[in-house]
């Protein structure tokens, strides 16, 4: 059992040491010859290729617009432009200065009338 | 009062260079591309047969995806898990495409390392004979094996890269490297009589 089990140990104690070697030796391990610099250049003139072409774009109205009017998100704006209306609508409604106006002339007519009646009355007393 | 300093590209994590990449800041990719490019070619020169043409093609590509791409990052994960698994994406593809297998293993590459000579005293085995035996394995062994000795990546992390459940890549790094193991003992029997009978 004793003899099993350091056999075991055994073997798992060169496993152990043949990773760390093989890590060692691998992380040592260099190429002769490092990346070619015009990889970099062709790298960094393609990003600011790309760069460029965005920054275009950012500054056009058109993308923006088209986006607006395009058919994606449709039931979205067509919720948004029926709470505009709709809102719209109640702003006229409750904003009738000018008719309010005209209701109170006529009931200041109608008081006058009465005031007409009590002089008549008055006149009659008189007679 | 505004004491505006320009950022120390050296000190930024990757991901945020990454998000400087977007912008199109050439410094942070300046950067990136320092810390990366030696580990991504050594990486792809050693799973494409010691091809160095090719190992630079697709070390081009992969900076290439980075800066049309890099929205396909995924905040969660780590930079280099990212990187790597589009390399080993590459790699994979190529495999395929071309059958690299069984090409590299009969190419007698003339760009190939100058082998080192090893050393008797310390090392029982030369590297050139544990990638002589790697590169019978496939894609997936090899890319783990690399990983976990090279790179010195965790499971976790090398399991995201290929993405294989964890227990898979245990077992597959556990199977590579006992093979590896067996066929450096075997190698090592067979050159040892030959050593004595040419010392005889």
């Amino acid at each position: 059992m004793k003899k099993a089990k350091f056999k075991n140990q055994k073997k798992h104690s060169t496993m152990d040491n043949f990773e760390k070697h093989i890590s060692r030796q691998l992380q040592n391990d260099k190429l002769p010859f490092s990346a070619n610099p015009g990889i970099l250049d062709r790298l960094i003139y393609h990003l600011q290729l790309k760069s460029a072409n965005s920054a275009v774009h950012r500054n056009q109205i058109l993308p923006s617009l088209s986006v607006l009017f395009a058919t994606k998100l449709l039931a979205w704006k067509v919720g948004v432009a029926t709470l505009l209306l709709i809102s719209f609508m109640g702003y006229k409604q409750f904003n009738h200065h000018t008719s309010s106006t005209h209701i109170a002339d006529t009931v200041q007519i109608m008081q006058a009338i009465d005031t007409t009646h009590f002089i008549m009355e008055d006149s009659a007393y008189m007679n | 009062m505004f004491n505006f300093k320009p950022p120390n590209y050296k000190e930024l994590a990757d991901e945020k260079l990454l998000r400087a990449i977007v912008n199109g800041n050439a410094k942070a990719f300046n950067e990136l591309y320092r810390r990366y490019s030696e580990r991504m070619l050594y990486y792809f020169y050693r799973m494409l047969g010691k091809d160095r043409e090719l190992a630079e093609d697709f070390l081009q590509d992969l900076f290439f995806k980075i800066i049309d791409k890099p929205h396909f990052f995924d905040t969660s994960r780590k930079f280099s898990t990212w990187i790597f698994s589009i390399a080993y994406n590459q790699c994979k593809n190529e495999y395929r495409s071309r059958n690299v297998r069984n090409i590299v293993e009969k190419v007698d590459n003339p760009d190939c390392f100058p082998q080192d000579e090893p050393d008797a005293t310390e090392s029982p085995y030369r590297l050139e004979d544990v990638f002589d035996c790697l590169s019978q394995f496939d894609e997936t062994h090899r890319t783990a094996f690399l990983l976990k000795y090279r790179e010195g990546l965790s499971i976790d992390e090398i399991s995201a890269i290929l993405d294989l459940p964890k227990g898979t890549v245990k077992s597959r790094l556990f199977y590579t490297r006992k093979k590896i193991q067996e066929r450096l003992l075997e190698k090592s029997k067979v050159q040892e009589p030959e050593k004595t009978q040419h010392n005889g």
